[in-house]
């Protein structure tokens, strides 16, 4: 019976453990913020423009996502000058799965629509374009420093639907992305 | 239509186990935001092969 109850308490305890912890330093002069994950002994330093956010343990379990990366700003492209509010903040999410497999089957795995696993579920929790997303293309990644890795596109294809825009819509003026069979109609005014 | 927001995942074996990151980016930034994810990654140092 006390065993339970020790064991009931831990489990609720590591639930509310972050991931990591975060430290802010002076490097050359700039402030950053440094995290360092507590399970997996890492540490990663902010892109300048970055900032952090801890994640918490899911227990009983290790939560996957270990830390989540978000631009401070937004980055408008040129077609969306108009509709700010359609942009997203570039985002960065740093997972960390079990899974004996080469980098290249995850990858295949994740692409796929049929093949659903266990290790798969907090990926797909997190990340709306693997939930939502149409698949555009593998790729393998040969990077300096002897990293070696797979990886694979997505793309919306829900999000940019969504305003419906017609030829008739003021958002027509600038926004023909939106539908190309409104850009003869382009207005300047 | 034109889709403008990709996202990007990039699995990598770690210490064992296998460290996937996720980009979420705006077309015109993609290029961009790659590099900082390698920046990023770098940190960690060498991978096993």
């Amino acid at each position: 019976m006390s065993f339970l109850a020790v064991a009931a308490s831990a489990t609720a305890w590591a639930g509310r453990e972050k991931t990591g912890v975060l430290e802010k330093k002076k490097v050359d002069g700039k402030n950053v913020e440094v995290y360092s994950d507590t399970v997996y002994g890492y540490s990663l330093t902010t892109p300048d423009g970055w900032d952090f956010s801890l994640q918490k343990e899911e227990a009983p379990v290790r939560n996957a996502l270990r830390v989540k990366m978000r631009m401070k700003d937004k980055q408008v492209p040129s077609q969306l000058w108009d509709a700010q509010n359609l942009v997203t903040n570039a985002q960065m999410y740093v997972f960390i799965v079990d899974v004996d497999w080469t980098p290249a089957m995850v990858r295949d795995s994740l692409a796929s629509s049929q093949f659903k696993a266990e290790w798969q579920k907090p990926l797909v929790k997190y990340c709306d374009l693997l939930r939502d997303g149409q698949p555009l293309q593998s790729m393998d990644i040969r990077w300096e420093n002897n990293w070696v890795g797979a990886g694979y596109s997505f793309r919306d294809s829900t999000r940019r639907r969504s305003p419906r825009v017609t030829a008739s819509s003021p958002l027509c003026r600038r926004c023909c992305w939106v539908n190309s069979t409104c850009f003869p109609t382009r207005v300047t005014s | 239509m034109q889709e403008v927001l990709l996202g990007e995942f990039y699995v990598f074996p770690y210490k064992g186990h296998k460290l996937i990151v996720h980009l979420v980016s705006e077309r015109e930034f993609l290029e961009d935001n790659r590099n900082v994810v390698k920046e990023t990654l770098y940190q960690l140092g060498p991978l096993e092969p």
